[in-house]
């Protein structure tokens, strides 16, 4: 890692240093699987379905040219000076708090399944303010992280009791994750007014990491921990919706027409695929027993259809990737960059591992989809906007000295 | 340590920046290691480790199994007439689930389906509110008429997603109570529940076929789908031994005899070719429409049941009407829950067993006494080991003394039979005889024969809960060199039981040369093909004595019938009939079983019946007459039955009458277009006298038409070119009159008397029974009444 700040290197120069081509090569191979495999997923609900005007490569179509614009916004990404965006980490934050307000506003966000996540706005695709507002906590995180200089609240006087406590707070380092707790808080607050438990969760776990990277005490996590794991467990143990959830969780046959219903129908998908599964394109679940078939639980038709070998392939490509990006953040050549990298790629990481845990009942099933597979353009276009901001601190690594 | 310690130094950047690099490599260990690592392990678990488990369920999940139901065989008499056949009938189903979601509406299915179904419409809107469920049936087993109905509504208005008919079957029983104990039926799932169709259940039902098919939630095939097919295997056909005809002819016989005897328990009859085994009827009375077998069909205890239903009624509302506290009420009979129940149980238990008795046979379940019908199987005995001959003499003096029992065994007859034959004794039916016989035999002997003739044992007829006789135990029969008592009353038929199956079995053999065989009522076993898959063969149990004895008894039996012995109002004019009486004693007092047991041709005997009645209702207590003046025994009530029942059933089997016609009929010649004096003389001749009518030269027309069969001395009409009366005339009642003034009232109504029965009908003793056309029936001049004489003097009573 280099000294901190800005870029040295001129903006034609960062254009001709190279991609990192692993990288680069295990993002196109997850979204060329992924669109093929939601053809194979959506084939039968498209075809059965109005909304689709029966047309069973319907999702296939849209999925495949978004994939497409997909790549090549990764690209245009990818060749873009990245510490500039230091600039405008504030700028994002606000936009992302604004469209999350908007979501609120009736007639502009869009209810599905008794939450109001999407956002429909005159002349774009309809997307989820919630995506715009994790990459705006990366930025706007990494920006604030990278730029810190020493802290600039001087306890000026320890004589006080006020002096003190302030001294204090400082010293422990509270005064300074005060304003990271604050915007954590007001975008969860707007997360829980649609509500969006997932991406509640990822924005934490975003969050957290990006502190984590910077060196924040492990004190406080461990605190945070407790707390957090204590009102869970309060939660857990105090209500019987949270209770009766549990309890559906860990017996999905106890109410297989209510709770219980995707849980079953996944790990059904699941469990038939067995180690080679039935072949592509020959998932019985997905003939409208599977919910979200080519969505949340476009994983359960791939285990399905790939059997065990296949859904591990698809896995392991998920985990190099994963390592590769951490390997890109270690690497970069300011910190802004390493910030930035490991708060896309611990989002990727987790966002994963929470949709492939919630479809094999591993965790309690939640909303939540799994990048470059599940159906959705605009989820496509930012997660692989992403993928290229991930590209373009790949491109600013110095080179290796020779000898 | 601080958050992030001070930066503004080399030492502290430095340091911060191998933190990062470690935080950086913890969660690359983290997210790309550990967390994958928990994925793949729960990975393994499901497809791997339960991946059986998973796979079966799935299959279940996506595939939808429907029954394809088989035919049930149907159940045919011996000329292929259908007894029992299964018709497909559809249920009408509703899914309440799918009429909310596909927005159907409700008020239009119930008010529909309410009219074509004869339902109550809210019962309708009741079911249609269980918004969970997708299978509510409606209506059970509708006709295909309803059916079109249901289908066409269901067209009509567009509801095929939420009304729908599904395929079931239907037992049908063509003659309703014909031979019902005999056919049994089948219970709501269609299972054989009773008769043939419960023991022959694996034969009948064939094995329910299945489809799986592959679907998809909404029920629509899958694209990729797969199917599997198990045919159906359509049910096996009985072809019986059974003749629908004739086992009609038995069933009217014991009807009419129930009614004609003021019979209180019902009858039974079963009629059989003694040389096989095969069984062409059986019937047993009360009984019940198969179609309907829960409903009590028998009219007495019917009436008595709705009775008791009345009473809890009348108690159900009492209960619920509100306590009036006079001291009138107090006085009535208090009415409490706990009377009700009481009432209510004995309503359920009377309900049952009078089902059970309506169900069950006595032709084969129930035991009785065989009285003297049993008789000549004491004969035969005795002539097949040679203690009698043909040649002995019996003498009665109306009663007789046995060691061992201090009161004289007494005749049915008090003032004796006097010297009589073998052939005469049993004609007479004499006790003191058979007493005589029955020690000559000795017990052992005895005993032997009764075993021999298979009336300890069950004789394995294919019917459901053939009952077992009851005799002595051996030990006790043959104590102290026999029991004389035990062995007395045996001679003569009483004291032990069997079942008229065994009997009837045991009477074969005495008559067909001596061989037992098995009774059965199935001959053979059909697939739905038609082909013969199995095939009932006679199955010669044993022979019990030797065709020389048999050919002595069956011409004994002949003469009870046909020489004027107890059996002789069984005698039909033509026909060779065999028989002999029985008049059986019960627990019971004044409870008979009259009984005639009946073959015929007797030369070479195709039919054997055995008729019975069971408890004919005395005037008053110990009369030996009914209210309707019939005297009960065998002689007098069995005897004429089945004798008109062996002769209808010879005519339908087309067996030739034999002998000569009485002298006093002939048949009336054709006399149309000969002169008047050839008319005369034709007549003449005959022995038959005539009237004229008109003057023409020729004959144009007569009564009665030429070929009829009228007594001699009765007049002809002649028509001479004369116009025949187109008037009727009325039938008179001539029931309870002798010959003559039968014939006389007859004639003056210008008919023609036929008479049936004994020989001798033309004696004063005989008097009219019943007659072939009911009073006040109108009817063509000349046509010919036949009229049923019987002695009523036959006495038989006693034994």
């Amino acid at each position: 890692m280099q000294k901190n700040g800005e870029s040295k290197l001129t903006k034609e120069e960062s254009a001709k240093a190279p991609l990192d081509l692993p990288f680069l090569i295990l993002v196109l191979l997850l979204v060329g699987i992924g669109v093929v495999m939601v053809f194979s997923a959506s084939y039968a609900s498209a075809f059965y379905s109005s909304a689709s005007n029966y047309n069973a490569t319907y999702y296939f179509n849209r999925q495949a040219i978004f994939a497409l614009a997909g790549v090549a916004g990764m690209y245009g990404v990818s060749r873009l000076n990245y510490p500039k965006y230091k600039r405008f980490g504030f700028l994002v934050f606000g936009i992302a708090i604004f469209l999350l307000l908007l979501v609120l506003v009736p007639g502009l966000g869009v209810s599905a399944n008794g939450a109001t996540r999407w956002l429909k706005l005159k002349g774009l695709p309809q997307f989820q303010p919630s995506e715009i507002a994790k990459i705006a906590i990366i930025i706007y995180f990494s920006a604030r992280l990278s730029d810190r200089k020493d802290f600039f609240i001087r306890p000026k006087d320890s004589r006080t009791l006020g002096g003190r406590t302030l001294k204090a707070m400082h010293d422990s380092g509270f005064l300074e994750l005060l304003p990271y707790g604050v915007v954590l808080l007001v975008v969860i607050g707007l997360l829980y007014l649609q509500p969006h438990m997932s991406a509640t969760i990822l924005i934490l776990v975003v969050g957290a990491s990006l502190l984590f990277v910077a060196g924040i005490s492990w004190g406080w996590f461990l605190g945070a921990g407790t707390l957090v794991g204590g009102l869970l467990w309060f939660i857990i143990t105090n209500t019987d919706y949270m209770e009766r959830r549990i309890n559906i969780w860990h017996d999905p046959w106890s109410d297989p027409l209510g709770g219980g219903f995707q849980a079953i129908q996944s790990l059904l998908a699941i469990g038939s695929g067995g180690l080679l599964g039935l072949g592509f394109g020959n998932s019985r679940q997905k003939y409208l027993y599977l919910p979200e078939e080519h969505n949340d639980f476009i994983f359960s038709v791939i285990c399905e259809e790939l059997g065990f070998i296949g859904a591990i392939f698809i896995l392991v490509i998920f985990a190099l990737l994963i390592m590769r990006g951490y390997w890109i953040a270690l690497h970069a050549k300011d910190r802004f960059g390493t910030y930035l990298v490991v708060g896309v790629v611990t989002l990727l990481a987790f966002q994963v591992f929470l949709n492939v845990a919630v479809v094999t009942n591993f965790f309690p099933v939640t909303g939540i989809s799994l990048p470059f597979f599940s159906y959705g353009g605009s989820a496509l276009l930012i997660q692989l906007a992403e993928m290229g901001i991930v590209l373009s601190v790949s491109r600013q690594i110095p080179a290796k000295k020779t000898g | 340590m601080k958050f992030l310690g001070r930066m503004n130094t080399k030492e502290n950047l430095r340091r911060a920046n191998v933190t990062t690099k470690r935080r950086i490599l913890f969660l690359m260990t983290c997210f790309g290691v550990v967390t994958f690592s928990l994925l793949f392990m729960q990975l393994w678990n499901i497809q791997i480790i339960d991946h059986a488990m998973y796979a079966e369920k799935a299959i279940q999940n996506q595939t939808r199994d429907l029954k394809v139901s088989a035919n049930r065989g149907t159940i045919n008499d011996r000329n292929g007439n259908i007894l029992a056949i299964s018709a497909s009938v559809h249920n009408v189903v509703i899914s309440p689930k799918d009429i909310i979601e596909k927005e159907l509406d409700q008020n239009l299915i119930a008010d529909g389906l309410a009219t074509i179904l004869d339902i109550d419409r809210d019962s309708i809107m009741e079911r249609m509110k269980k918004t969970e469920a997708q299978y509510q049936v409606l209506a059970y087993r509708v006709e295909e008429e309803i059916e079109k109905q249901v289908r066409k509504f269901v067209v009509d208005n567009g509801l095929s997603s939420g009304v729908y008919l599904e395929a079931d079957s239907k037992r049908y029983y063509p003659y309703a109570s014909l031979a019902a104990q005999v056919v049994g039926f089948v219970n709501s799932e269609n299972q054989g529940a009773y008769g043939l169709e419960a023991i022959y259940e694996n034969n009948l039902s064939g094995q329910a076929g299945r489809i799986v098919t592959a679907r998809a939630a909404n029920g629509v095939e899958m694209l990729t789908g797969y199917e599997a097919y198990v045919d159906a295997e359509n049910g096996n056909n009985l072809n019986l031994t059974i003749d629908s005809t004739i086992q009609y002819y038995a069933q009217r016989t014991v009807e009419k005899g129930i009614e004609e005897f003021d019979v209180l328990e019902g009858g039974f009859c079963i009629v059989m070719n003694p040389k096989s085994g095969e069984i062409y009827a059986m019937v047993s009375l009360p009984d019940y429409d198969l179609n309907q077998p829960s409903t009590v069909k028998d009219v007495k205890t019917k009436a008595e049941l709705a009775a008791m239903q009345d009473e809890l009624f009348a108690m159900q509302n009492a209960l619920s009407a509100p306590q009036v506290e006079t001291s009138e009420t107090q006085e009535e009979v208090i009415v409490t829950e706990e009377n009700k129940t009481i009432l209510e149980s004995e309503y359920r238990r009377a309900l049952s067993n009078a089902q059970m008795l309506q169900w069950r046979s006595k032709a084969i379940n129930d035991t009785y006494e065989p009285g003297s019908t049993f008789k000549p199987i004491v004969v035969a005995m005795g002539l097949e080991e040679a203690t009698i001959s043909t040649s002995d003499h019996y003498y009665c003096s109306g009663s007789v003394m046995v060691p061992g029992w201090d009161k004289p065994i007494r005749c049915h007859k008090r003032t004796g039979h006097g010297d009589q034959t073998l052939r005469e004794a049993l004609m007479n039916s004499c006790n003191p005889a058979m007493i005589e016989i029955g020690q000559k035999i000795g017990a052992e002997t005895f005993y032997q024969y009764v075993e021999n003739y298979g009336l300890l044992s069950t004789t394995g007829v294919d019917m459901q809960g053939e009952g077992r006789g009851n005799f002595w135990p051996k030990s006790e029969f043959l104590a102290g060199g026999g029991n004389i008592v035990s062995l007395a009353t045996a001679s003569f038929g009483q004291r032990f039981q069997v079942t008229p199956i065994a009997l009837i079995s045991a009477l074969s053999a005495t008559i067909n040369g001596g061989y037992l065989y098995e009774p059965y009522v199935v001959q053979s076993i059909s697939d739905s093909m038609g082909n013969v898959i199995e095939y009932n063969e006679p199955t010669l149990v044993r022979q019990v004595i030797s065709q020389a004895t048999s050919d002595e008894v069956r011409s004994m039996m002949e003469s009870v019938v046909g020489d004027g012995g107890t059996g002789k109002n069984a005698f039909i004019e033509g026909y060779r009939i065999g028989g002999k009486t029985g008049t059986s004693q019960t627990n019971q007092e004044g409870h008979l079983i009259v009984s005639f047991v009946g073959f015929a041709p007797a030369d070479d005997p195709e039919i054997i019946v055995l008729l019975a009645y069971d408890h004919p209702k005395q005037s008053s207590p110990g009369s030996t007459y009914t209210d309707s003046g019939h005297y009960i025994s065998g002689g007098n009530m069995a005897a004429p039955m089945a004798g008109q029942l062996i002769a209808d059933i010879l005519d339908y089997l087309g067996v030739q009458k034999q002998g000569e016609q009485s002298l006093s009929d002939v048949s009336v010649p054709s006399l149309r277009g000969s002169s008047l004096q050839k008319a005369k003389d034709l007549l003449a001749a005959k022995n038959l006298r005539w009237k004229v009518v008109g003057s023409g030269n020729e004959v144009t027309d007569q009564t009665p038409q030429s070929g009829m069969v009228i007594p001699t001395d009765s007049a002809v009409v002649i028509y001479m070119e004369e116009e025949k009366s187109d008037n009727k005339t009325e039938v008179p009642n001539v029931l309870g009159r002798t010959y003559a003034s039968a014939k006389r009232e007859l004639e003056d109504n210008g008919l023609y008397i036929k008479a049936v029965g004994s020989e001798a009908a033309t004696s004063t003793n005989m008097i009219a029974f019943s007659q072939s056309l009911t009073a006040g029936v109108l009817v063509e001049p000349g046509t010919v009444v036949e009229v049923y004489f019987l002695d009523n003097s036959v006495q038989d009573y006693a034994n």
